[in-house]
């Protein structure tokens, strides 16, 4: 008997990394938190140590949604920042 | 033959028992499936008059692009007749929309099940099921209809269940995606809603409400973290079936701005609303309406928030908290109602939202 794979496999698109930042001083770092319990206080810790180590020019502090592709306007002062970290997972 | 069809094929043995091969590859949902002969397959494609390549949805979290051809096969397994697979694919569809919210289906510790309300001619076409145990077992195209989408999800889409069981679950070797905590009955055949059109046509069909001509079959799929079963027997009424379904909604904690509710109303009580004059559009408004509060009360009554996805209870009444309005959907259009169900019972289902949802019409 021949069955067929129901399995579709994944479609690898090729990518790259962004360009690394060379320093922090006199950059801006976004911090965006996920809605999950305890993200904001983690990025808030995020926060206290890149202050306390570099030069941060300014943060950019926002949530996004940990389940759902969002749309490009639902970034809000994301084009002005040089890095940014999200938290992710549980 | 297979050269029509894109997929790998197979050799079994014929020594060996192609269900139980079906099992070694890690394609079944637990339970025994129809092992996927490229006859059935491509018969299942005929039916539904499209080519087995067209994309039926793109899922760029897990850079899955699923095809006709991968429904049709998933199709087959779940039990599904060819004529079926037109629902199917439009379900699948239905969940690639961005309202529906696809990768927290697939991926969540959560249970979140998928549930459709079918409407239209399709239903009576397909001999399916509107009356008693709609959401239960008996009918072969409720069940595997939404047995289809759940192995579509498994094998087509990755979402293999098992978290914490990666050495035993058998998914031959694909990573657990489906991180389900405790996981829900829900996701083996999904919450299979038939409206009942024909008994009370004061209830104008869902599809119609929602804009479709009544001659179209139209399928609106939501994802769900389950039901809830509410007694209204003792409400002689419209106004009162109302006020103690909302007495339940306002109980659950639910209340928020954003999301949306299933209510599938029996006839029993499908009854007392034609009886007493009632549309649908005056119960979702009272449903509405009757569920909201500000967010000051929900505080004050021990409540959280579910702006956030896991608010801590009890935070305190901020200023302007009286001015913030919450309701178990987020609006009136929000509530979905489908009338189906026995001729005996005043049980009322009302499902929750686990994401959001997309109505399709299927084709």
């Amino acid at each position: 008997m021949q069955l067929v794979d129901p399995v579709a496999r994944p479609v690898i698109v090729a990518g790259s990394l962004a360009p690394r930042l060379s320093s922090l001083d006199g950059t801006t770092i976004g911090l965006w938190a996920n809605m999950k319990l305890n993200a904001v206080e983690l990025m808030d810790q995020v926060e206290a140590v890149l202050r306390s180590r570099h030069d941060i020019a300014g943060f950019v502090r926002g949530k996004y949604h940990p389940a759902r592709v969002m749309g490009t306007n639902e970034w809000p002062g994301i084009d002005g920042c040089d890095a940014v970290l999200l938290t992710h997972g549980d | 033959m297979t050269s029509d069809l894109q997929a790998r094929t197979l050799a079994v043995d014929d020594a060996d028992d192609p269900i139980e091969f079906c099992y070694e590859q890690g394609w079944t949902d637990g339970l025994p499936v129809v092992p996927p002969t490229p006859d059935k397959v491509r018969r299942s494609i005929a039916a539904c008059g499209r080519a087995g390549d067209d994309i039926v949805c793109e899922y760029p979290e897990r850079n899955r692009v699923v095809t006709v051809e991968h429904v049709a096969m998933n199709a087959v397994m779940a039990g599904c007749k060819p004529e079926y697979l037109p629902v199917v694919l439009a379900i699948v569809e239905a969940m690639a929309e961005p309202s529906f919210g696809l990768h927290a289906a697939n991926a969540t510790t959560g249970g979140s099940a998928v549930g459709f309300i079918v409407n239209g001619p399709v239903r009576t076409q397909l001999g399916m099921n509107s009356r008693g145990n709609v959401l239960g077992p008996g009918n072969r195209a409720n069940s595997t209809i939404g047995r289809a989408v759940r192995l579509t999800q498994i094998n087509a889409m990755g979402s293999v269940p098992g978290a914490g069981n990666e050495n035993l679950v058998g998914a031959g070797g694909r990573p657990i995606l489906d991180r389900a905590t405790v996981g829900q009955p829900g996701k083996y055949a999904g919450y299979h809603i038939v409206e009942n059109e024909e008994d009370y046509p004061a209830l104008r069909p869902l599809h119609v409400e929602r804009g479709f001509a009544a001659e179209q079959s139209v399928v609106t799929v939501f994802a769900t973290v389950g039901h809830m079963q509410i007694s209204v027997h003792a409400e002689a009424t419209a106004e009162a079936i109302v006020e103690t379904l909302c007495h339940y909604f306002v109980g659950t904690g639910r209340l928020g701005r954003t999301g949306f509710l299933v209510v599938v109303i029996p006839p029993e009580n499908a009854d007392i609303f034609v009886r007493d004059g009632w549309s649908k559009s005056d119960i979702r408004r009272a449903i509405f309406d009757g569920t909201t509060r500000t967010a000051a009360w929900v505080k004050q009554h021990g409540g959280s928030l579910t702006g956030g996805l896991m608010d801590r209870r009890g935070a305190a009444v901020l200023p302007g908290d009286d001015d913030i309005q919450v309701a178990i959907a987020a609006s009136v259009d929000d509530v979905l109602l489908a009338v189906a169900g026995g001729p005996a019972g005043a049980f009322v289902h009302a499902l929750f939202p686990y994401g959001g949802y997309a109505t399709r019409e299927i084709r």
